[in-house]
């Protein structure tokens, strides 16, 4: 669902800024998927915000691979 | 070579004394203990020689009802063959034995979860001939004597404190304290004493058949991969049931060959602490199950962890220098080839080193964090490798409060510190006691002599763990550790009586249920609970999300819908905030009136009246959060609950609320009817609430702007 939604939303607004809330948000499996699916944030709670930076830039670099 | 050898599965993969079968860094195939076996005796480490059976063969077992695939006895042959040819010694030969260790070895690490056998290749004959190679009978007897009990235990399965009794019994009856005071005369009858046993309980003789003895013993490695431990630990860490184990066949080398042998266990980092010093314990005369049974305490490495610690044992790095220079080279050597920090065991033979197994050590967020940063500061590995290094999950041990350490502490005792990070609990003195308060939401630490494999659960379900026997490697103190649970261990001064569910220290006594605060970065445990202080991304772990950040492509936000939450989010590094619910803000004591009165008004004007009420409040909220967001993005949820969860629900509450609203209590629980949902997570919320009361989101709309447009203005003011 959230990639039919990105992929939609950006068919009709390429600039469409697009991101994740709540207990996704701070979770490093579901940030992979936020960051294959080319999401512009995602949010986390204040407790996880290191853990979702960390995990973020682990996905970004597992990616590029 | 003919046709039929190219269909033949290679089962058996040998290492050591030159030979490699080309197995080496396959994990899936050799699992972790075999792959790291096969490759360090590739880089030239002194690896004792042996062959490994691959997980396929686990897996074929299993598939075939638990039998042997076809072909593998003569590859398994073949692969004695190689162990006689490297050390000269035969398989049940009288005169000069081969004696072998079989042993677990999964794709990953599962510490302590499944079997091991040691001295196998021991009979009646093989003893003699162990005594008269080895010049000293009593080791020959005692490795017969340790082997019995450990195969009885293990491959038959019989209950291993009928033999431990009668150790205990041998030791009493002569007077003696310790093992190591039976002499070669006192184990020959401890021997013939455990072949009754064993003969008494199993109802067949101790095998005598050497073949017989590895067949049994590599069997049972393999059952162990679906004993229940094994499988309770594959469950908490996510490890498929299907990886199988492998089992490694390896020559023994003996550390209890005299004072010129001895066995440890090392880390080339403190995994604790992640500097960069070698740490480990090591015991003189002494094989490995006795540095991590915690029967004897170990000594220390280094000189420098002996002095710090103030103890009397000579560290290894001075009773034996030489092999310690050896095995200081092989710590570099080990690092430099596997870019990480080493878990290893090692014996030395009578002066020789060898090494029995290297691993990636599990350590702790703190010096996983250290680790990575100082190796790519020594240029080991790259600043993009250290960011993959970290576990992003295990960061949260360092993410919550530590003691605060100008709090008043009671401290009871001093034990190790295993395992950082503080943790407060009521006492709990067995695991499925701390499973089952854990369960009913309390916090707890579990309290034990030692732990033991059957205490994992009740680890998960503690907070923290405190034992009073053990050292810095002990089960407690790994598993606790590679669990991020604060641990003390060994702190010796307990005196814990399981019976009566008591705990005495210094005079005092505490029972199951009371708090205690342990310091597993200090190792105090202290009575009560101890105030603590929020974490700071300060030194590596700063450095580190330095380096992510410059790595990162997605923006992080917070989810935060206070001032003090938005504080704490923009700390840790928070870029926005991308969900600010607002619904708390209409919860809060001092507003909730005047939300009932909106929600009780027969029409707009008097929702209006109330929302003017709210709308100053509102206001507050938002220009605090503004405030410490400083111009970063902020998305706010508009009110979003259903209506009713803002109205009472016992029946003692809607006098005292009906009275503050000013309505007839008939009315409230007719409204309060009214608004009663089936099914509120579809319901009159959301988008549908501001379609019929929009009034409410002119309010908030009204308080979320305000903010902004005040800023504009100043700013367009100055310039």
């Amino acid at each position: 669902m959230i990639e039919i939604a990105a992929t939609k939303g950006r068919t009709t607004r390429p600039d469409i800024k697009l991101g994740i809330c709540g207990e996704h948000g701070g979770d490093p499996a579901s940030i992979a998927f936020c960051e294959k699916t080319g999401l512009d944030y995602v949010s986390a709670s204040p407790y996880r915000v290191p853990i979702a930076r960390l995990a973020a830039a682990q996905a970004a670099l597992r990616n590029a691979q | 070579m003919c046709l039929g050898a190219w269909l033949v599965t290679q089962y058996v993969y040998r290492f050591g004394g030159g030979v490699d079968d080309k197995g080496a860094g396959n994990k899936e195939l050799l699992g972790g203990k075999g792959a790291n076996l096969d490759g360090m005796a590739a880089i030239g480490l002194p690896v004792p020689p042996g062959f490994t059976i691959t997980t396929e063969v686990c897996t074929a077992y299993y598939a075939n009802g638990e039998a042997f695939p076809d072909g593998l006895t003569a590859q398994v042959a073949n692969g004695i063959a190689h162990i006689e040819g490297v050390t000269g010694k035969s398989f049940g030969d009288s005169a000069n034995p081969l004696l072998v260790s079989v042993r677990s070895g999964a794709r990953v690490s599962m510490p302590g979860m499944m079997d091991t056998v040691l001295n196998l290749g021991l009979n009646d004959k093989t003893v003699e001939g162990l005594s008269s190679s080895s010049g000293d009978a009593r080791f020959a007897w005692d490795s017969y004597r340790r082997f019995i009990q450990m195969y009885a235990d293990v491959v038959l399965g019989l209950n291993h404190h009928a033999f431990e009794d009668a150790l205990e019994i041998a030791k009493e009856d002569r007077g003696y304290f310790l093992d190591t005071e039976l002499q070669a005369n006192d184990l020959i009858e401890l021997v013939a004493e455990y072949k009754q046993l064993v003969e008494a309980e199993w109802g067949k003789p101790f095998p005598q058949d050497v073949n017989e003895q590895l067949w049994g013993a590599v069997g049972a490695v393999f059952s162990s991969w679906e004993s229940d431990r094994a499988k309770v630990y594959r469950r908490l860490n996510g490890i498929p049931g299907d990886w199988g184990t492998a089992v490694n066949v390896q020559a023994m080398v003996f550390g209890n060959m005299g004072d010129t042998s001895a066995t440890g266990v090392a880390f080339t980092r403190d995994p604790a602490t992640g500097e960069n010093a070698y740490y480990g314990e090591y015991l003189i005369n002494a094989q490995g199950e006795d540095v991590v049974a915690g029967i004897r305490t170990p000594q220390y490495l280094t000189m420098a962890a002996r002095e710090v610690a103030g103890a009397k044992p000579l560290s290894m790095e001075e009773a034996m220098p030489e092999a310690y220079a050896e095995l200081s080279q092989v710590f570099r050597t080990l690092e430099t080839h596997y870019r990480d920090m080493q878990d290893i065991e090692f014996t030395v033979e009578r002066g020789k080193l060898w090494m029995l197994q290297t691993r990636s050590g599990k350590r702790t967020a703190k010096a996983a964090l250290k680790i990575a940063v100082d190796m790519a500061a020594e240029g080991l590995i790259t600043r993009e490798e250290a960011v993959c290094r970290v576990d992003p999950m295990a960061l949260d041990q360092l993410l919550h409060p530590t003691l605060d350490p100008d709090a008043p502490r009671d401290v009871l005792t001093k034990g190790l510190p295993a395992s950082p990070g503080a943790a407060s609990g009521q006492i709990v003195f067995d695991a499925d006691t701390a499973e089952r308060r854990n369960d009913m939401g309390e916090s707890v630490i579990l309290v034990r002599v030692e732990t033991s494999p059957e205490d994992i659960h009740g680890m998960h379900a503690a907070k923290g763990i405190l034992t009073a026997r053990g050292g810095m490697t002990s089960h407690a103190a790994v598993v606790a550790r590679g669990m991020g649970r604060p641990c003390v261990s060994g702190a010796g001064s307990l005196a814990i009586d399981n019976a009566a569910k008591v705990l005495r220290v210094s005079g005092r006594e505490l029972k199951e249920g009371d708090i205690l605060t342990i310091d597993g970065t200090t190792g105090e445990v202290m009575a009560g609970a101890v105030p603590t202080l929020q974490p700071e991304l300060v030194g590596d772990f700063g450095t580190l999300m330095v380096w992510a950040d410059a790595a990162r492509r997605m923006k992080v936000r917070a989810n935060a819908e206070t001032p003090h939450d938005a504080q704490v989010a923009r700390d840790f590094g928070a870029e926005g905030i991308g969900l600010c619910r607002t619904e708390h803000m209409f919860f809060d004591a001092a507003r909730i009136t005047a939300v009932r009165q909106m929600i009780l008004a027969d029409d707009e004007k008097g929702r209006r009246v109330a929302l003017e009420r709210l709308l100053p409040e509102q206001r507050k909220d938002f220009a605090a959060i503004f405030k410490v967001m400083a111009g970063l993005p902020v998305t706010i949820r508009l009110l979003d609950p259903p209506l009713h969860e803002f109205l009472p629900h016992r029946e003692e509450e809607f006098a005292e609320v009906a009275e503050a609203a000013g309505v007839g209590i008939e009315t409230l629980k007719q409204r309060a009817n009214e608004l009663h949902e089936f099914n509120p997570m579809l319901g009159h919320r959301g988008c549908r609430l501001g379609v019929t009361y929009p009034e409410i989101y002119e309010m908030q709309a009204r308080a979320i702007l305000r903010q902004p447009v005040r800023l504009r203005w100043h700013q367009c003011q100055k310039s």
